[in-house]
Parts: C-alpha cells; structure tokens; sequence
C-alpha cells in the first residue's frame, strides 16, 4: 500500500508538468546503459504527458509494478543485453554492441507499447527491426504478486508440549491448503507429530497428535523477496495414548480444542514453489486428564503446544 | 482417560467379603476363636468396608493370630496395605501387622519359615513405633528413619518394595506414610523366588488383651501405590 501510495504521489507530480516530472521517480533500474533519464527523454515524444501519467499509474497499481520497488517501470543493464520491465509485461532485448541510444529508443518504445500508446503516431522510426532477436516475453511479472487458487503447503514440523514437565519435540509432518479468495485467506490443515515420551509420576507415555484447524490467514507482507502473513484460527488434536511401563496398558483417544496462533514467512521465486516457515502455538484449556493405577491422577495431557513447521509452499493457479 | 494399571492384585473388601483376597490360588483367611476375621462396615479407607483382625493375646505367652495370607506371590513387587488401629496398646513381647516368609523348598508348604515381621513396639512415651525384624539374623533391620511412630486411630500406609532374589541384588524397602523407613539392598534374600506376604495382627503378651488391627486397600502393583495413590478406579 506504501508503495503504492508513494507511486501514486509522483505520478500525480509528472501530471503538474511534463517537463518538470521526475524520471527517476518513474522510470528505476540499475542500469548505465541505457540510462533511465535516456529512456525518458525518448519515452516523452512518444506518449502525450498526462496519458503518458495516467498509464504509469495504472502500470503501479498492485501487482502492476515491479515487486520490491515503487517505480513502475525497471530498466535494468545485463551487459549483452538489457531487460524492461513496464508493470506486469517484461521483455529482454539482446544488445551486444552496447548502443546506449539504441537502447534508450527500444526500451521507450517497449514501454510505450506495454502501456497502451500507439508508437506508430508518433514514432514509427522507433519501431524495432524486424529482426531483432527476442530473447524472452514473460505476460506476467517474474514474481507474480497475483495471488494463486491455491496454495498447498506441505512441511515437516517439530512440535513442543508444554505441560511444565520437560518437553519432548517430536517430528511430524504437515498438510495446509490455502485458499486465497481476498484479504483474509482460508486455510484448513492437518498434521501428525509424534511420538513423543513423557513420565508423571512413575507412567511413561508415548504420545502421538494428530491436528486438524481451520484459520483465516491475513494479506501477504512483503520485505524484499520475503513475504509474510500470520494466521488465527481454531484447532483440534487427537491424542492417542498409551502407557510403556503399566502391567496392563490401554491405548486411549482423547481430543481437546483450542485456538491457534502462527506467523509464517515465504520466499517469493519465479515458480510456483516457495520455501516457507511457519511458527505456530495452540492453547487447549480442557486438555482431557489422565489417570493410571495407582499412580492415580495423572493430571491433564499439556495445554500449550509450540511448534515450527518448514516446508514447501505450492501456489496453484 | 484411563491409560491402565500397574495393579496386580488388590483387595479392597468392598464387596462386604474377603471374595478378592482368596480370588487368587492359595490365599488364605485365619482366625480361630479367640481370634476372629471379619469384613466389616465399622472403619473403612475407601468405600464402606475394611476387614478387621481381632486377637485375644494375654499374658500367658501364646501367640495369637488373625490373618490374611497370600502365597506365591511376584519376586519383585509392591506389596502395600492401609491400617488403623482403633485404641494404643502396650507391647509385652511381640505385636505384628504385617510378614513375609519364605520356603525352604518352594514346593514344600512344610518348610515354610518365617523371614521379615513388620513389628509394632512401644517407645519411652507409650507411642507404637514401626520396626522390621529378620529371622535370618535375628536382628532388626537398621531403620532410615529413627523410630518411625504409628498413628492410633488414623489410617496409616505401609508398603514395601521386595525383591526376593537369591543374589546380590536382593531388595526390601518399606515405607511409612510414603516415608522411608527401611532400605536393606544388594545382598540375597530368601533360598528361593517363593514369598508369602500375610497381613497380619499377631500378638504375645499385649495389654490390653484384646487387639484390634484393621486392614483396608491392599495391593500387590509394580509401580508404588504411595499415600496419594489408588487401587481402584
């Protein structure tokens, strides 16, 4: 939103006065060859100010700029060749001869192109050869920021239970499926951890939990190529219990409920799959009790339980 | 949820009988007028019933009985009992509640000896102490606690952990009230796996005559029962 806003506030600027507009409010990028200024200066001729304005903004609206940047459009210097980025088009042209000019004129016509203008009005001579090489024409951004149908996460996940008694981590493993429909984003997930070995007072357990919640994620944070979101939801566990040093021991089911926090962090990347890791904990107030012969009382299975998932997050589109 | 139990056996008389002690193969209840056994309702631990072991021991120097007694019982286990005894009583020559004995032969009830006797004595102040006697040497076992004093008319916990090996790592502890009283290890208890653990009200010489011992929750478990434990669900 900052960034957007910020954006919005420089186009609004380049509208005062054409001359007057910041190119490097407009146009970022790293690149000496061509300049950004030079592509601006050729962009200018081509595109009618106020027009030239009103589509930069639209190429800043979100998942129109750039991820990580507030300028909407990107020149960046690859040494052979040079890429464009113009919202959500992007197109590399291959320039071993370094023609900085040359360069200039074809980014500005690519992004005259990208933002609607007709270049032939006003600029046919700036119309690339025929023949030059294409390297790649991607319609979506590298790191599309358009959120997927649905988003598999699966992970391993090493979980504590803390019920004032030293507390084991046991492994598990993680399934959550996301299912981006706005700003707050549905989620239902299962898990599995275990087993995991606890004593009270002289019974040992062997524990396993099993988990099944249903949270609402909030809206993606992004900072840098990092995204993040949190998460607030409700979970169920199902334990199953079982004594290793009675005499006669039971295997036992029991289910407790709860809420459930967890903030989580992914990496955006060019592909469908990002690293993701998810720190969660969940709070169970009626924890079932426990009760052996002749310990007697056991007392409540823990009410806390702590937990980090990391794994691989799937955006289906 | 109920993850099981460590409860071998236990017999808590709550059916107004002595049905759960002798369910297990040679069990036994003694007591031969004067002496009597007896499920009652009069003092209970838990529930409503506690058996009652009366003895009329005078002094004429006879030894009076009342028992329970359980035979072949596990090598290594927890063997615990509730008591309460209604009123004090002045300890002429021997007063016990509790026993483990042993066999000769295992297979020879004829060479049944006795072995540890939980013994009753009286301190300087008349206050009944616990102690526990080996017949194999004649002496009492060097206590953990000095003196461990018995309540009169509360409910009071023994247990022992016994594990009657035949070598070196031959094992009783006792506790009174979750106290330690007793720890003889590493070294062999009796010639053979064979036990029988009695609970018991034997008497020579008490006055006054009449002694009254109640029983309440025993238990054989493998894990300890404890003063907080329980036997039953």
């Amino acid at each position: 939103m900052l960034s957007l806003a910020v954006t919005l506030g420089w186009a609004g600027e380049a509208t005062a006065t054409d001359e007057g507009a910041d190119p490097a409010a407009l146009i970022g990028g790293d690149s000496r060859c061509p300049l950004p200024f030079a592509v601006w200066q050729r962009l200018v001729p081509l595109v009618p100010g106020d027009l030239l304005r009103e589509r930069l903004t639209a190429a800043a609206e979100p998942g129109g700029s750039a991820p990580g940047s507030a300028r909407p459009i990107q020149i960046l210097d690859l040494g052979p060749s040079f890429l464009v980025i113009a919202g959500h088009r992007i197109r590399e042209y291959p320039e071993p001869a370094r023609d900085c000019a040359e360069r200039a004129r074809f980014a500005a016509l690519f992004i005259a192109i990208a933002t609607g203008a007709d270049p032939a009005r006003n600029d046919a001579a700036a119309v690339p050869p025929a023949n030059t090489p294409v390297v790649s024409v991607v319609a979506a951004p590298v790191m599309s920021e358009r959120q997927p149908r649905l988003r598999l996460d699966v992970g391993a996940t090493a979980a504590a239970a803390l019920d004032g008694s030293k507390a084991a981590i046991p492994p598990g493993l993680a399934v959550r499926l996301a299912f981006p429909m706005g700003r707050l984003v549905p989620v239902v997930a299962l898990g599995v951890v275990g087993p995991s070995d606890s004593s009270t007072r002289g019974v040992d357990l062997r524990q396993w939990q099993g988990t099944v919640d249903l949270d609402l994620r909030s809206g993606v944070r992004s900072m840098g190529r990092l995204r993040a979101y949190s998460e607030i939801g409700a979970v169920l566990e199902v334990l199953a219990d079982r004594s290793t040093n009675l005499s006669a021991a039971s295997s036992q089911l029991s289910y407790a409920v709860g809420p459930r926090l967890a903030v989580a962090a992914f990496i955006a990347t060019n592909g469908s799959l990002s690293p993701f890791l998810l720190l969660y904990g969940a709070w169970f107030p009626f924890a079932p009790e426990r009760f052996a012969l002749p310990a007697g009382d056991l007392g409540r299975a823990a009410p806390w339980t702590v937990g980090v998932t990391g794994g691989v997050s799937w955006g289906l589109r | 949820m109920d993850l099981g139990s460590n409860v071998l056996w236990s017999s808590t008389f709550e059916g107004g009988n002595f049905d759960e002690w002798t369910s297990v193969p040679d069990a036994r209840v003694d007591g031969i007028p004067p002496n009597s056994t007896k499920v009652s309702s009069d003092y209970a631990h838990h529930g409503k019933y506690a058996a009652v072991l009366g003895i009329d021991a005078g002094s004429d120097g006879t030894q009076q009985n009342a028992s329970l007694d359980l035979r072949g019982q596990p090598v290594e286990a927890y063997y615990s009992a509730w008591y309460y005894l209604p009123r004090t009583i002045s300890v002429g020559t021997f007063w016990l509640i509790s026993k483990f004995r042993l066999r000769t032969n295992a297979t020879d009830p004829s060479s049944s000896q006795e072995l540890f006797d939980f013994r009753l004595s009286n301190a300087r102040d008349g206050s009944l102490t616990l102690s526990i006697y080996d017949h194999r040497t004649g002496k009492e076992l060097p206590l953990v606690t000095p003196a461990p004093v018995v309540p009169v008319s509360v409910w009071f916990q023994v247990e022992a952990f016994y594990r009657n090996a035949q070598d070196a790592t031959g094992q009783l502890t006792v506790w009174l009230d979750g106290r330690k009283v007793v720890d003889l290890q590493a070294q062999p208890m009796a010639p053979n796996p064979w036990v029988e653990w009695d609970v018991v009200n034997v008497g020579v010489n008490l006055t006054p005559s009449a002694a009254t011992v109640v029983v309440d929750d025993c238990a054989i478990t493998l894990s300890r029962v404890g003063p907080t434990g329980t036997i039953s669900p």
